[in-house]
């Protein structure tokens, strides 16, 4: 029969995972560390995430980047961009550090009616070298935004700190935007130097990402959540021998 | 044509390439029976879903006692539904729809501890396992953990049961398809399960009226969530088109023939979609869809049984009838190895004494232990 219907093999479509960089551009990240930063997530997104999904056929990756200094904006976005046509524009450093209006605008896309019905758990990853100057409060604030989506609590959110923690660097503050299962056993990524940056945007990104892609079905526990995805160990802490010129 | 003839059964599973790829089990698990009691003709289905990671490193079994579970608990409760629908009683609460009541408050009660008593007893008798320890513990059956989604379909009345993901599809005579439990949209992959700790809170059971339905589906997660759906949508475009065709296959009597075709859009479903196991179990009114003689049995599963009214103790007069090895090898042609549980009932239910035989299990499988078949 001409007319018959037919099996629907072109609904059948890809399990999606958006993935999420919120990048620090404030005035102080200019210099080696956008330099770095950029270098590194071309390599990341011509190289690093297609060599993981060429592994996980049936999932389909959503890039986007939020630039963040004295407010947010996508620089990689807003509408979701399928990895393999992601072409990295290098992002300039200038103004002051919007963390929060970052994570707010996090937020505005992992509301339920903004993302995939059957995704895969999004990756977020907040890289910064310093602290919101934004307040306190306002941080805060964005952070039980972050907290209180359905899609917000199952990102897998991962901060990497640049910089000396204690000085321009507030661990505490990044600490709160990781996802809390990782918290203790991953915490703030800390990068002080060239290396080390690009060794941990380079495994943040794609553990994530695998781990993600590979998430598995789990049920509903009363004994409380832990982390429904699993993450390898961090590369080791590089505190190489320097002569202290090659730190950020 | 007897009564049972009226509604028949299929269904289809397929290990998915996650699992192929990665070595390990076929975590679904699924079963269709006819059997009629006291002239009263049924069809049972059952999917049910193992959650697969190393956690669970029993749900292959865990889904597999499922099924069973319901089968027994669906059984139980249809032969006291029968006994009420054809003798009615004056007793308060023994009325049919004082047992439709009792099935919306109690089956889900039921299920659960008949699932939990099968997990311990295979763990006693096959794992050699002791078992102790508080009841209600998740612990304890937590390796198990699978979801379970059945249907009892009766004359007139269909009985739904889900616990977990995955969806059961009513379709009506018009042509509409309902989703039985709306998704609640809840992000990620944690599902209800059967080891949670009081999953008969989080489940679901139905009653409808089959007035003006013409078939029903249940499918595993693997299915239904290798289609887009949109936000307005309360079924995907996928999910309808696959019961569309199903039912043209069936009007067109054309089921059994296209059983390989089916298999190979489930396969495409896990290539391209989810890339986990894929199960589907359909039941169909064959008076409301015009088909004639019930289709002969391919590797899409089929069950019929012919109940004989002159003689209640041979109530099933053909054994239910599997997928033979011949037809497994035939849909394997492309070396996609098929990892299939199939646990069907040969129900022989009297007027008199009722007679139940045990369900026959068939283990197709390259990877589940050998044990599994042992017990059963």
């Amino acid at each position: 029969m001409s007319d018959a219907p037919v099996l629907p093999v072109d609904e059948i479509a890809k399990r999606e995972l958006e993935f999420f960089l919120l990048a620090d551009c404030s005035s102080s990240m200019s210099g080696e560390k956008i330099a770095t930063l950029n270098h590194v997530m071309r390599e990341v997104v011509n190289t690093d995430l297609p060599n993981v999904l060429g592994n996980q056929p049936n999932v389909q990756m959503n890039f986007r980047v939020i630039a963040f200094s004295s407010d947010a904006r996508f620089a990689i976005g807003p509408d979701p961009v399928p990895i393999e046509n992601v072409t990295w524009q290098d992002l300039s450093a200038n103004g002051a550090t919007a963390t929060a209006d970052a994570i707010n605008l996090l937020c505005t896309h992992l509301a339920n009616e903004r993302m995939p019905k059957r995704g895969l758990p999004p990756v977020c990853i907040l890289i910064s070298d310093g602290m919101c100057t934004q307040g306190a409060e306002e941080y805060e604030r964005a952070i039980s935004n972050l907290e209180a989506l359905p899609w917000g609590k199952k990102a897998i959110r991962l901060s990497i700190g640049l910089g000396k923690i204690g000085y321009d660097l507030d661990e505490e503050e990044l600490k709160k935007f990781v996802m809390p299962a990782f918290r203790n056993e991953i915490g703030v990524l800390n990068a002080q130097n060239k290396s080390q940056l690009t060794k941990y945007l380079r495994w943040a990104s794609v553990s994530a990402s695998i781990a993600s892609s590979m998430t598995k079905s789990k049920m509903n526990s009363s004994e409380g959540s832990g982390a429904h995805v699993v993450l390898p160990p961090p590369p080791d802490d590089l505190v190489e021998p320097t002569d202290g010129t090659d730190v950020f | 044509m007897t009564s049972n003839e009226k509604w028949g059964v299929a269904a289809a599973s397929r290990r998915g390439v996650s699992h192929i790829r990665n070595e390990t089990p076929c975590q679904d698990a699924f079963g269709t029976w006819c059997a009629s009691f006291a002239g009263n003709p049924c069809q049972i289905l059952a999917v049910s879903d193992g959650h697969g990671s190393d956690e669970y490193h029993h749900s292959h079994f865990g889904s597999f006692l499922a099924i069973r579970s319901a089968y027994e608990e669906f059984v139980e409760f249809f032969q006291w539904y029968s006994l009420l629908k054809t003798a009615p009683s004056d007793i308060e609460g023994l009325q049919p729809s004082g047992l439709e009541r009792d099935f919306k408050t109690g089956f889900a009660r039921r299920v659960v501890r008949r699932w939990r008593e099968n997990v311990k007893a295979f763990q006693r008798d096959v794992l050699k396992v002791d078992v102790t320890g508080d009841d209600s513990s998740e612990h304890q059956y937590k390796a198990f953990g699978c979801t379970l989604l059945a249907a009892l379909v009766t004359r007139d009345r269909a009985f739904f049961f889900q616990l977990g993901d995955g969806g059961i599809f009513i379709r009506k005579d018009d042509g509409e398809i309902y989703p039985l439990v709306e998704d609640d949209d809840e992000p990620g992959e944690a599902t209800d399960s059967l080891a949670s700790r009081d999953p008969e809170k989080t489940a679901f059971t139905s009653a409808v009226s089959l007035d003006d339905v013409s078939a029903v589906m249940l499918a595993t997660d693997g299915l239904t969530k290798s289609f887009t759906r949109g936000h307005d949508e309360i079924v995907s475009k996928g999910i309808r088109k696959t019961i569309g065709w199903l039912v043209n296959r069936v009007i067109a009597e054309k089921l059994d023939v296209e059983g390989p075709v089916f298999d190979k859009f489930l396969d495409n479903c896990s290539l391209s979609g989810t890339g986990d196991d894929v199960t589907v179990a359909i039941a169909f009114s064959r008076e409301k869809l015009n088909c004639g003689t019930p289709p002969h049995p391919h590797n899409v599963e089929r069950g019929r049984s012919e109940a004989n009214p002159t003689d209640p103790k041979r109530a099933v007069s053909e054994p239910q009838e599997h997928a033979t090895k011949d037809s497994f090898e035939e849909s394997c042609s492309e070396g996609q190895p098929i990892t299939k549980v199939v646990v069907t009932g040969n129900v022989a239910i009297g007027n008199s004494a009722p007679q139940t035989t045990p369900p026959d299990t068939v283990v197709e499988s390259s990877n589940a232990s050998t044990d599994a078949g042992d017990v059963f």
